[in-house]
């Protein structure tokens, strides 16, 4: 029996052979499917700026591709490239067209995913404010998520109210008084008490804070209800500004740079803007000694109904995405407080509590404590359908009231609540 | 004598050659601005609109629709009267510019060069330089106004003013291509031709209506159907100047296709004021052509 008969080192070759055959022979671990998504983003400045290089690290099998398509063609771009199958993942948008994406059916509703969020990290959910995800909500669905929203408040000329031994005004009426004063007592040459920019170049961004501070309502479909004691309101504040010439005459044809420059230039007293405009202004005037910045204020009676209006560019989630889970992985990387601080301190502000009150960005923004509760409970600038036309319609309004400031206002608002109307038709 | 064997010897090839070098460039001008065209036209027949999904055949109903909106009449006013004072003003200016030219002989052709600069400037470019000049308080031209003690002019804040503006940087901006049309007409023309008439008595005047206006008769015809075709199409210098404000006073057709277009999202209606405008050029351009013709 020589076979049998083998030394022990040739049965120990012959064992390992053996067990490498079936090492060889054995199932593969599957090996994790790689996965590449694109996004768009509206701006540059809201790329992250590590442009993704620790998520993919994080992440290796998940690749982010990224696009910047300027949020003033992004919607019509992305709603074109998604008809021809060729949308990106996420396209980041004004958020006024959500209603007109819906319709169209190029968005994936991802309330599941965001439920998901919450539940798998309820801490984290609970640094966010609401409104990144009511200002992507639309008909019971969730859109997308609104890292990044600017909601509008005031600037106004400290050390020109001090000199007329005005307070801050706590209403709209007080605030139109204060303009009064400052225009007779302090202001002088080319100088005027408020700035706003016209209407041809811009959306009514202006106009629609000002509406909702003063308790403007709007319709269930998101048209503003004019015809109300806000909306005939707003009609006297714009028509008072030109009859007592509180504002530069020429603001009917100011653009947004225009009317920047007449605050920061020190050639207006008073202006509504957002946070990212601030950060410009006290690069060029001394915070808290020159200017200082304010919630804009309620209406006399109103002040249950006032509100900080949210306008925002939030991220929408395609309704073709192929890896929803990998999407939102990406937009929760976005919303990493340690990636959203960055573009929270150079640009726009950040949906989270953490970010904004981190020393970080009160040391960018140090008048963010004065605006911090309202902006936690910003309120959507609704989407509608017709958002475009409606804003044409409003600024169509503004100036009618201007160039008549003796016409009734309550006709006026009559007038266009008409023409407002006709677009849910 | 070199052979003429072989095809490329052919008489008929050699016929053939500039329309076999013509073709790419055929090819890529209907492959692009006719589809483009004829896929405007084809779209204002269906209702493709954003806000609705789905894009029925609806026939005539967005010309309808369009014809009578107070915004396209008022967009139509404005256009006729902005194509119209644009070619009024560039013409006698790019006629006057091209005779100065014709008499420049030192370094001409550094002249002719520079005269180009407008038209080569974008039209954001001049947008902005034209807020510069006309905007109200910080403005060059109302800081010279109020530098002479002058009150300051609301340029851009008043609605006839504004469309005085723009049809200026218009002309501004259709002037240099029309100078040099005109220079070459010029140019064609025979100096002795000046100097007979001249010797026989004829004032500058007749010289100028009787010999060279209807000598150069055929550039003029080409000069003012490209003024008129860059007037209808103006867009670029608009938008960023006046955003076609104060209210809709410099919201000419091409303005309001794009907000038709692009901020409303109606593309077939966008496309129905495109065929506007597409229908106005080819009527303007073949009156001008007809009445402008060369005579043998």
């Amino acid at each position: 029996m020589t076979k049998l008969s083998k030394s022990p080192l040739t049965l120990l070759v012959a064992a390992a052979l053996l067990a490498l055959l079936l090492a060889a022979c054995a199932p593969a671990e599957p090996e994790e499917e790689q996965i590449t998504i694109e996004m768009w983003f509206g701006r540059q400045e809201f790329v992250p700026h590590d442009e993704f290089e620790r998520f993919h690290a994080e992440n290796p099998n998940i690749r982010v591709e990224w696009d910047v398509i300027p949020l003033e063609q992004a919607h019509t771009d992305f709603l074109r490239n998604h008809a021809a199958g060729a949308a990106p993942d996420t396209v980041q948008i004004f958020h006024e067209f959500t209603a007109t994406m819906v319709a169209q059916g190029a968005l994936l509703d991802i309330s599941e995913y965001v439920q998901a969020w919450q539940q798998e990290d309820p801490e984290d959910f609970a640094d966010i404010y609401d409104i990144a995800f009511e200002l992507t909500s639309y008909e019971g669905g969730i859109y997308g998520v609104n890292v990044h929203s600017g909601p509008f408040f005031m600037g106004y000329r400290k050390d020109w109210l001090e000199q007329a031994g005005l307070d801050e005004p706590q209403t709209w009426e007080e605030l139109l008084e204060a303009l009064r004063v400052l225009q007779s007592d302090v202001l002088s040459g080319d100088q005027y008490a408020f700035s706003q920019p016209g209407g041809a170049h811009h959306p009514p961004f202006w106009l629609n804070s000002i509406y909702m501070s003063m308790g403007g309502q709007f319709s269930d479909t998101g048209l503003p209800i004019i015809d109300s004691e806000a909306g005939i309101a707003l009609i006297e504040f714009y028509q008072t500004l030109a009859r007592e010439g509180l504002q530069d005459p020429e603001a009917a044809s100011w653009a947004s740079g225009d009317f920047r420059g007449a605050f920061i230039g020190g050639r207006a007293a008073f202006f509504p803007e957002a946070i990212n405009v601030f950060a410009v202004a006290q690069r060029d005037l001394d915070y808290a000694t020159e200017w200082e910045v304010m919630v804009q204020p309620p209406r006399e009676g109103a002040e249950a109904e006032s509100r900080v209006n949210a306008f925002g560019w939030p991220f929408m989630v395609s309704s073709d995405t192929e890896h929803p889970e990998a999407v939102m992985a990406a937009l929760r990387y976005i919303f990493d407080p340690e990636i959203v601080i960055d573009v929270a301190k150079d640009y726009q502000p950040a949906n989270r509590a953490s970010v904004m009150t981190s020393d970080a960005y009160l040391e960018a923004h140090p008048y963010f404590p004065i605006l911090e509760d309202s902006f936690a409970e910003q309120v959507p600038y609704p989407t509608h359908l017709r958002s475009p036309e409606r804003s044409d319609i409003l600024n169509d309004m503004k100036r009618e009231a201007q160039e008549n400031p003796d016409r009734s206002a309550a006709e006026i608002a009559a007038e266009y609540q008409a023409q407002l109307d006709a677009l849910d038709g | 004598m070199a052979s003429t064997t072989g095809l490329t010897g052919h008489p008929g090839f050699r016929k053939a050659v500039p329309y076999l070098l013509i073709t790419p460039a055929l090819i890529f001008v209907v492959g692009i601005l006719a589809y483009s065209v004829v896929y405007g036209i084809g779209m204002s027949f269906f209702r493709i609109d954003l806000a609705i999904p789905g894009r029925p055949f609806i026939g005539l109903e967005n010309y309808r629709v369009v014809f009578a909106e107070d915004r396209f009449i008022n967009s139509f006013g404005r256009s006729l009267t902005f194509v119209f004072f644009s070619v009024t003003l560039g013409l006698l200016l790019s006629f006057g510019f091209a005779q100065a030219l014709y008499r420049v002989k030192k370094a001409s052709a550094g002249f002719r060069g520079f005269t180009l600069v407008p038209y080569l400037v974008s039209g954001i470019a001049t947008a902005i330089m034209f807020r510069f000049l006309f905007s109200g308080s910080v403005g060059f031209v109302n800081q010279l106004l109020m530098g002479m003690g002058a009150d300051r002019i609301l340029f851009l804040g008043n609605p006839n003013w504004a469309l005085a503006v723009v049809i200026l940087a218009n002309t501004w901006f259709i002037v240099p291509f029309s100078t040099l049309v005109l220079l070459a007409g010029l140019q064609a023309l025979d100096p002795d031709l000046f100097e007979v008439a001249t010797v026989e008595g004829a004032s500058k005047v007749t010289v100028l209506f009787r010999i060279i206006i209807p000598l150069i008769k055929p550039m003029i015809g080409i000069s003012l159907v490209w003024m008129s075709f860059a007037s209808f199409n103006m867009f670029d210098v608009i938008l960023p100047l006046t955003g076609g404000g104060p209210g809709r006073a410099t919201e000419v057709l091409a303005v309001y296709m794009y907000r038709v277009g692009f901020d409303f999202l109606r593309y077939s209606q966008g496309a129905v004021v495109m065929t506007v405008i597409l229908v106005l050029n080819i009527v303007v351009s073949v009156f001008f052509l007809r009445v402008f013709r060369g005579e043998d």
